[in-house]
């Protein structure tokens, strides 16, 4: 038999779609760690974490990743994308780039994506859920509403959130995470 | 709910169904400590370019693919195996895909004996010698249909049938990219055998509630989604519930004595090669004719799976059971122009007809009379009502 | 002595169940749209038989049917058809044979018999021109065909046997005449179910004359001038016998080696022809009257015996990897004698040792291997041990024990010794034959691989060529004439004999229909119109002919219809559709797909294979 016939074959790689993923990690990255200095309810659950803290949500197998570990004053820091030399106590991660791109893209809201056993997350399972929970409160920053909703389990009620709140946290957050700070991250992560 | 004395359930089977599964098979299999698949596939599949959607699942994960043996067609031949096998070995593959549906995934199942056993040959093992550890991963993706069997831990290849739980795939996955059905027929008979193997699992002398639990949601599915499925083989939601109600009542097959038409269907085929759902279809209401005229019990519960609680409820006790055997004949009568829809239709020759029986008694070890399978056969060949 | 003007239209139905017999006639309409021979006798069944008929029960009736041009002295005329379902593939089936009971059975006045019922006890029947006389055949029941015949031919001149492989019911048993065989579906088997072990006709009782003698001796000049002229049948097949072919096909690269895994083989030349024919002292040994002589007898380790047939050394030789012309030969005597198919046998063989190869059953052979192969056939003929599964037949052996990728069958009659990946026409001409995978419904491979008249890959026109040879050999089969001839009245006529090959490639290849359209064959339907004394009208008569043929051909096509056939049923081994092959340079598989639609559509078939009610209005078919 010619098995030359069938060859081996080497699978190619989703290109744009691990540099998207990359990108909204980094925002999302910055963000909590802005979110952290910002708004008192993410700064509640951040001084709920242990003071060790050191978590990165990535994609398997490759990547890409944001790692984020928690100060010593109690804020949350953007840690960059590289995993190597940091002492990681949680990890999570997307199953592949394409559960990812659903994420990303907000076609399936984070619990759903939980359910769908999309997320493997090898730690604490409590710290993993509150990371979940800033998560949610840093995508109602960045996102308008009729994005969040789809992509956040519950939107949070005037009562919990008002808009004044959120839109003078959504100027903030967003200054603090695109400002002076990404562009120093990205030139330490980078050398 | 009544709790039987005794009882077995047994599923090997994880079941993965949704949007982009597919993507997730190389994390199963790295959870089973697999890196390099070897791949069976249908030949349609690979002349149809869905193979390049499964490829592409793969980006990025650094695993190789051992290669994609692609040459079976609509027969599960040792020779596909033997020739599998040495590919196998000679890329150093340490699991196996099947992708498609009956032959394809008996094939990967037999060079799964093969690879694991070191035997060189099934022979042993077709003529009773068990298979006594833990295969390779295997991992099965549903494609187009599905003959039955797949999901279980039948062997069936060259006419041959083995069984063993070791030979359950590890993992099935139903992906809505690969699921729909290629025509009409196609997706008729594979709704006709699901149907069939959930009503002759139910039919059994005391169904254990694990299996009720499946038998159910197998005939919901099968209740809401058969017309549709039948008619547009294409619709990606239809198809996903007949795939799951496939591997579902595949699992509840494996867990009870064969039925009557089961058996039989499967002797006509071998006897016509005709596939065996055709003959399904045509033998499942004489079946459940001849039940219903022999007072054979006949649960309620198959008209509450079919027809739903409210009209389970709104129907008095006593006629339940008529309505349920309604409804499964209403659900047949959905394949109408898909498959044929009598003996005359499948040509089958009458002298063939003891043959068969004969065959289908002994091979549900005289459980059913060669008599009984004889008559079932006779009114169905001349259309005769019991 | 009588004579018989032409043809003289006795039909003699006999029923074994009552042991009565009844005369009656041939319609004159019948004779003029079905001839005789293979024609006639499909159509005695399409009257009287029904469809679904168990064919070892006693309702299934065989027919045997005379050449019209029987008797009459026309070259390799001697040759006479039965029909009857076949217990192999579960359809109609055809069988030609050369042997002496033809010639008796016509000189004892009788143009036709249809035979069915079921004897209580073995019998035979012994025919003369009064009727049937039914013996008791105790003495001869078991006994193989060559005992059995002499002990019959005390009652005759000429005889029908099986042998113990017919009386076991084995599925591809024949039944014997002479030397020659009613070979292919288990002829023998049908009579080995009604008890009957054999048929006697008396013969010399009439004389048969043609009804136009000048014309009829012109013609028969002409025919005679062809014959002789021809580089196969007054060369290759005239010295070396059919197995000529062996050298041929395996330079075309379609001889079957390995269970057809191969197209050729480097130790082929030594069961060829040639060889054979120098090694043993060849002699003529044919059927009566022949022109060609293709028959061949020789000594063979000091014995007298019959040189195998090429179909018999490619499927009991290269078939199974054996290349010694002497074990052949005896392989070949002992399926004669028991009374057995060798193309079915041969193939049954083969399918054995790759199941056994591969492990799906146990029966000590092996590819190459001669030690228990003549065992292996006994216990075919006795029903012995596995033997009782391989005398069904490859399809059904493989139905039970697997591997019906590699059971070479089509609609289970195995395949004949070409291998339709070195010439994908045959290979549709194999997928749509009525009968099977019959080397005889065309001889296509011939124009594709041994002539180079047409691509051997191409697909195109394949369709129309493949029609125009069933149409001509349907109806040769009913005059009834020797296949070969079809080479001296094909490629001798002027037209033909001085176009240059490569033009005539070119024809064929791109303007088919205009090439079979420069196709003469006005010499067989000159020789039935004057034998039956009708008026020829040249060219007109032909095409009138050809029709004929057709008719015939769609016929049995409806006939099969009415059992289950259809396009499913119209296909090739799964291995001949997707195995390459390594004798190949570049891997060839048979497209049947493309051609089978077009095929269809030129039939007049519907897309499943299934003849329109017009194009059997057309024909005159009546529907039942």
């Amino acid at each position: 038999m010619n098995t030359n016939k069938y060859p081996e074959i080497k699978p190619g790689s989703k290109f744009i779609k691990k540099v998207y993923c990359f990108i909204m990690l980094l925002i999302v990255g910055r963000a909590i760690e802005a979110a952290a200095k910002t708004d008192k309810v993410v700064k509640k659950e951040v001084e709920g974490l242990p003071n060790d803290l050191c978590f990165y949500l990535g994609v398997m197998p490759s990547g890409p990743y944001m790692v984020v570990g928690k100060t010593k004053e109690g804020g949350m820091k953007y840690l960059g994308w590289n995993l190597v030399g940091k002492k990681i106590n949680l990890r999570m991660n997307i199953r592949n780039i394409e559960a990812a791109i659903q994420v990303f893209t907000f076609q399936e809201s984070t619990a759903t994506a939980f359910a769908h056993d999309r997320f493997v997350v090898e730690g604490d399972l409590p710290t993993a859920t509150a990371i979940v929970r800033i998560l949610d409160i840093v995508e109602v920053y960045l996102l308008p509403k009729i994005i969040t909703k789809l992509a956040v389990q519950r939107y949070p009620k005037w009562s919990e959130m008002s808009p004044f709140r959120k839109w003078t946290g959504r100027f903030i957050i967003y200054g603090r995470a695109l400002g002076y700070g990404l562009v120093k991250d990205i030139i330490t992560n980078i050398l | 709910m009544h709790i039987p004395d005794y009882y077995e359930f047994f599923n090997h089977l994880k079941i993965m169904s949704g949007k982009r599964v597919l993507e997730s098979i190389p994390s199963e299999l790295a959870s089973y400590d697999a890196y390099k698949p070897l791949v069976i596939a249908d030949k349609s599949i690979t002349e149809s370019g869905l193979v390049k959607k499964f490829i592409t699942a793969f980006a990025d994960t650094g695993m190789t693919l051992g290669g994609i043996y692609d040459e079976v067609r609509d027969y599960a031949g040792i020779s596909l195996a033997l020739n599998a096998e040495v590919i196998f070995r000679e890329r150093g593959c340490d699991s196996i895909i099947a992708l498609g549906s009956g032959p394809v995934v008996d094939v990967a199942k037999a060079l799964n004996v093969l690879v694991s056993e070191n035997s060189g040959t099934l022979q042993p093992y077709m003529d009773g010698a068990p298979i006594g550890k833990h295969l390779k991963p295997l991992i099965y993706v549903y494609a187009c249909c599905s003959m039955g069997l797949e999901a279980t831990g039948y062997l069936s290849i060259d006419n041959r049938v083995m069984k063993s739980d070791f030979l359950f795939p590890d993992v099935i996955m139903i992906d809505p990219r690969l699921a729909p059905g290629c025509c009409p027929p196609c997706a008729a008979e594979s709704a006709v055998i699901a149907l069939d193997h959930a009503l002759g699992a139910g039919a059994g002398p005391e169904p254990s509630p694990m299996l009720d639990a499946y038998i159910h949601a197998a005939l919901r599915f099968l209740a809401e989604n058969m017309k549709k499925g039948v008619k547009k083989p294409g619709d990606k939601a239809a198809s996903m519930a007949l795939a799951n109600a496939s591997a579902m009542a595949a699992v509840a097959f494996y867990n009870s004595k064969p039925g009557m038409v089961h058996l039989l269907a499967v002797e006509l085929a071998r006897i016509t090669g005709t596939s065996a759902g055709r003959f399904m279809r045509v033998l499942l209401p004489y079946r459940m004719a001849y039940m219903l005229s022999k007072k054979m019990k006949i649960r309620d519960e198959l008209y509450l799976a079919l027809a739903g609680f409210d009209a389970y409820s709104s129907t008095p006790e006593g006629e339940r059971t008529r309505k349920g055997i309604e409804a499964v004949l209403d659900l047949l009568n959905t394949t109408k122009k898909a498959l044929p829809q009598t003996m005359k239709e499948l040509n089958v020759p009458r002298h063939q007809l003891k043959n068969a029986a004969e065959a289908a008694s002994a091979a549900s070890g005289k459980f059913f009379t060669a008599a009984d399978c004889l008559s079932l056969l006779e009114h169905a060949w001349e259309g005769k009502a019991y | 002595m009588g004579e018989v003007i032409g043809t003289n239209n006795r039909i003699l139905e006999i029923d074994l169940s009552s042991r009565k017999f009844s005369v009656s006639e041939v319609h004159p309409k019948d004779r003029d749209m079905y001839l005789g021979g293979k024609g006639m006798g499909l159509k005695l069944l399409y009257d009287r038989m029904e469809a679904g008929t168990d064919p070892l029960g006693p309702d299934n009736m065989i027919a045997f049917c005379m050449g019209v041009l029987m008797g009459t002295g026309a070259p390799c005329s001697g040759r006479f058809e039965a029909v009857t379902k076949s217990p192999l593939t579960g359809i109609m089936v055809s069988a030609s044979c050369g042997g002496p009971f033809g010639m008796a059975f016509k000189t004892a006045g009788w143009d036709a018999m249809v035979i069915k019922g079921k004897a209580s006890s073995p019998v035979y029947l012994v025919i003369d021109s009064k009727g049937v006389q039914f013996k008791p055949a105790t003495g001869v029941w078991g006994k193989d065909t060559e005992a059995a015949e002499k002990a019959l031919l005390k009652d005759g001149t000429g005889a029908v046997v099986i042998g113990p492989a017919g009386e076991n019911l084995v599925r591809f048993a024949n039944i014997r005449s002479g030397h020659r065989f009613l070979g292919r579906g288990g002829m023998g088997a049908v009579l080995g179910s009604k008890n009957l072990k054999g048929i006697v006709a008396k013969g010399g009782e009439f004389k048969i004359v043609p009804a136009n003698k000048k014309k009829f001796q012109k013609s028969n000049k002409r025919f005679f001038k062809y014959i002789n002229a021809n580089a196969i049948t007054a060369g290759s097949y005239r010295n070396f016998g059919t197995n000529a072919n062996v050298n041929l096909s395996n330079a075309a690269g379609i001889l079957p080696v390995h269970n057809f895994s191969g197209g050729s083989h480097g130790e082929a030349h030594k069961i060829s022809g040639e060889v054979m024919a120098n090694r043993f002292n060849t002699k003529y040994d044919t059927c009566k009257p022949c022109a060609i002589m293709c028959g061949h007898k020789g000594t063979v380790n000091g014995k007298d015996r019959h040189i195998p047939e090429y179909e018999t050394i490619g499927l009991m030789g290269s078939n199974l990897d054996v290349f010694d012309p002497v074990v052949i030969t005896e392989w070949n005597e002992l399926c004669s004698a028991y009374g057995m198919d060798t193309i079915s046998a041969g193939g049954t063989l083969a399918w054995a040792m790759e199941a056994t190869e591969k492990g799906l059953i146990k029966t000590g052979l092996k590819f190459g291997q001669v030690k228990g192969v003549a065992e292996m056939i006994r216990d075919i003929a006795y029903r012995k041990g596995i033997g009782n599964d391989l005398a069904e037949g490859s399809r059904a052996a493989s139905r039970k024990f697997g591997g019906e990728d590699f059971a070479i069958h089509v609609k289970g009659m195995e395949m004949a010794a070409y291998d339709p990946r070195g010439c994908v026409g045959h290979g549709l001409s194999y997928a749509v034959a009525n009968r099977g995978a019959c080397h005889l419904s065309t001889s296509l491979f011939t124009l594709e691989s041994y002539f180079g008249m047409a691509s051997p890959y191409a697909t195109r026109g394949k369709h129309t060529m493949v029609k125009f040879m069933e149409n001509t050999y349907a109806a040769m089969n009913s005059l009834h004439i020797c296949h070969f001839t079809a080479f001296a009245v094909f490629l001798e006529p002027p037209l033909i004999k001085l176009s240059p090959t490569p033009l005539l490639w070119l024809l064929t290849q791109n303007l088919t229909p205009l090439a079979l359209n420069l196709m003469d064959v006005s010499l067989w339907p000159e020789m039935w119109h004057s034998t039956v004394g009708k008026p020829y009208i040249p060219y007109i008569s032909m095409l009138r002919f050809l029709k004929t043929g057709e008719r015939i051909h769609v016929l049995e096509r409806w006939m099969n219809t009415r059992e289950g056939i259809s396009k499913k049923d119209d296909t090739l081994p799964r291995r001949l559709l997707t195995e390459g092959r390594r004798c190949d340079q570049e891997e060839h598989v048979v497209p049947i797909e493309k051609m089978l639609g077009k095929y269809y559509k030129a039939r007049g078939y519907d897309e499943n294979g299934i003849p329109k009610k017009r194009t059997l209005k057309r024909l005159g078919i009546e529907i039942k």
